[in-house]
C-alpha cells in the first residue's frame, strides 16, 4: 500500500513542469515555451491581486500552448472583474493573438454586453481585429464607438492607425478624414497621421 | 515682416481641406503634407518639433527637418529625449553618422537621464546598430540596476532582432532587479510571447 502511494506521489511530482533552478541567463537563453511557462507561473505564485495581470498570466500559458492553465487563469480573472471591460478586452486580445478566432470574437462581445459604455476597451478590440484584418470586425466596434462620442478624433485616428499597418489605406483614410474633420487646427492630429505615414510608408 | 509673410503664404494650404481621397495619395508626399500643416498651427513643443523634422526626413524634405531639429534644440536643449528624437528620425532615414551625433549631444544634455538612454538604446537596437545600443543600454543599467522596466524593454528589443543572448542577459538582470514584482514575470513572458514585437 505505501509502495503503491509512493508511486501515486511520485508520478503526479513527474507530471508537473519543474520550477527552474534560477531564473538566471541560461535560464532565459533556453526553451521559449519552458520561459513562458516559468515566467506566468512565477506570476501566478507571486498572487496578483489585479484582474488584468491574471489575463496576462493567462496569455503566456497560451503562448506556451497550455491551454488548461490558461483558461483557468482567464477564468479566475473574469470571475474577479465580470463587468471590466480591460479585463475582458486582455482575455479576449489573447485569445486573437495565439489563433483562436472564434474564442476571441465571443470574448470582444462581452465587452459590449458587459461593459457596454467602456470607450477605451471598444476602441481597443477595433484596433486589435483591425490588426489582424478582421475590418469588417472591427469596423463594428468602432460603429458602437461612435455611437457613444462622435467627436473622439483621437480614437477614429488610433483606429486609422492600425488599419494602416494592416495594409487597408482606403479605410484608413475615412477615418482619418473623419478626425481631421473634427479638428481641424490640431497639431497633435496632424502630427500623428504625419508619423504612421512615416512609419508605414516601407510597408505600403 | 518676414513672419507675415509665412503666414500669408501658410493660408491657402491652412484653409485647404484634408479629404479621404488626400489620405489616399502618396504616403510619402502625405507624410510631408501632414507635417506642413501641423507646423503652420506653430508649435512651440520641442519633441513635437522634433518629430515633424521626421516626417519631413521620411518625405525627402531634409532642409526642412533640419530646420525644425534646430528649432527643437533651441527650445530644450537640455532634455535629453529632444536628442534621442533626433537620432531616432535619422536612424530611419539610414543616415547613421548624423543619428550617432545626436546620441552624443543627448549624452551631454542630461548625462543622468537613463529613461532617454534606454529609449535610444532601443532606437539604436531597432536601427541595426547592436553594439552602440548595448554600450548605451550599459550606461543606463549603471545608472539605476533596480529599474527592471528599462531592463525589459531593452531586452524586448533584443529578442525582436533575434538576439537570444543578450535578451536572456537583459531579462536576467530585470528578474535579480524585483523578483517579487508579478508585473516584471508578466512583462518577460509576454516578451517572449510577441517575439518581442511592440503593441502597437
Amino acid at each position: 500500500m505505501r509502495a503503491v502511494l509512493f508511486a501515486l506521489t511520485a508520478l503526479s511530482l513527474a507530471a508537473q513542469a519543474p520550477a527552474p533552478a534560477a531564473f538566471d541567463e541560461a535560464f532565459f537563453n533556453g526553451d521559449r515555451r519552458v520561459i513562458l511557462q516559468g515566467c506566468a507561473d512565477k506570476a501566478r505564485s507571486l498572487k496578483p491581486k489585479d484582474a488584468k495581470y491574471l489575463a496576462e498570466c493567462g496569455r503566456a500559458y497560451l503562448a506556451a500552448l497550455d491551454k488548461p492553465k490558461a483558461e483557468a487563469a482567464f477564468r479566475e480573472a473574469e470571475g474577479r472583474e465580470s463587468k471590466d471591460g480591460q479585463v475582458l478586452r486582455l482575455i479576449a486580445q489573447a485569445w486573437l493573438k495565439h489563433g483562436y478566432k472564434t474564442e476571441a470574437l465571443e470574448g470582444y462581445e462581452k465587452i459590449v454586453q458587459r461593459d457596454p459604455k467602456n470607450k477605451d476597451a471598444i476602441t481597443q478590440a477595433g484596433v486589435d481585429l483591425a490588426e489582424v484584418g478582421l475590418v469588417n470586425e472591427a469596423e463594428r466596434y468602432m460603429g458602437v464607438l461612435a455611437t457613444l462620442e462622435k467627436g473622439d478624433w483621437e480614437r477614429f485616428l488610433l483606429f486609422g492607425r492600425a488599419l494602416l499597418v494592416a495594409g487597408q489605406r482606403k479605410k484608413a483614410a475615412f477615418w482619418f478624414a473623419r478626425a481631421a474633420a473634427l479638428k481641424p487646427n490640431e497639431e497633435k492630429l496632424f502630427l500623428e497621421i504625419s508619423r504612421t505615414f512615416a512609419e508605414t510608408q516601407s510597408v505600403m | 515682416m518676414r513672419h507675415l509673410a509665412c503666414c500669408l503664404l501658410a493660408l491657402p494650404l491652412l484653409a485647404q481641406g484634408l479629404d479621404e481621397a488626400t489620405f489616399r495619395g502618396d504616403p510619402r508626399k502625405l507624410a510631408g503634407t501632414c507635417a506642413d500643416r501641423a507646423r503652420l498651427l506653430r508649435p512651440k513643443d520641442g519633441k513635437m518639433l522634433a518629430e515633424y523634422g521626421r516626417s519631413f526626413l521620411a518625405a525627402g524634405e531634409r532642409a526642412k527637418a533640419e530646420e525644425c531639429f534646430m528649432a527643437a534644440r533651441i527650445e530644450k536643449a537640455r532634455d535629453a529625449d529632444i536628442h534621442r528624437l533626433i537620432a531616432m528620425a535619422w536612424l530611419r532615414a539610414g543616415q547613421r553618422t548624423e543619428a550617432l551625433k545626436a546620441i552624443a549631444d543627448m549624452q551631454v544634455a542630461d548625462p543622468k537621464d537613463r529613461n532617454a538612454f534606454t529609449r535610444a538604446a532601443v532606437n539604436l537596437q531597432d536601427g541595426g546598430l547592436a553594439k552602440e545600443a548595448d554600450s548605451l543600454m550599459e550606461r543606463a543599467w549603471i545608472l539605476d540596476p533596480s529599474d527592471w522596466q528599462n531592463c525589459v524593454a531593452f531586452g524586448r528589443s533584443c529578442l525582436r532582432k533575434a538576439r537570444r543572448d543578450t535578451a536572456a542577459k537583459w531579462f536576467a538582470r530585470a528578474s535579480q532587479a524585483k523578483p517579487q514584482e508579478e508585473r516584471m514575470w508578466n512583462a518577460i513572458a509576454l516578451a517572449y510571447a510577441d517575439h518581442g514585437a511592440e503593441p502597437i
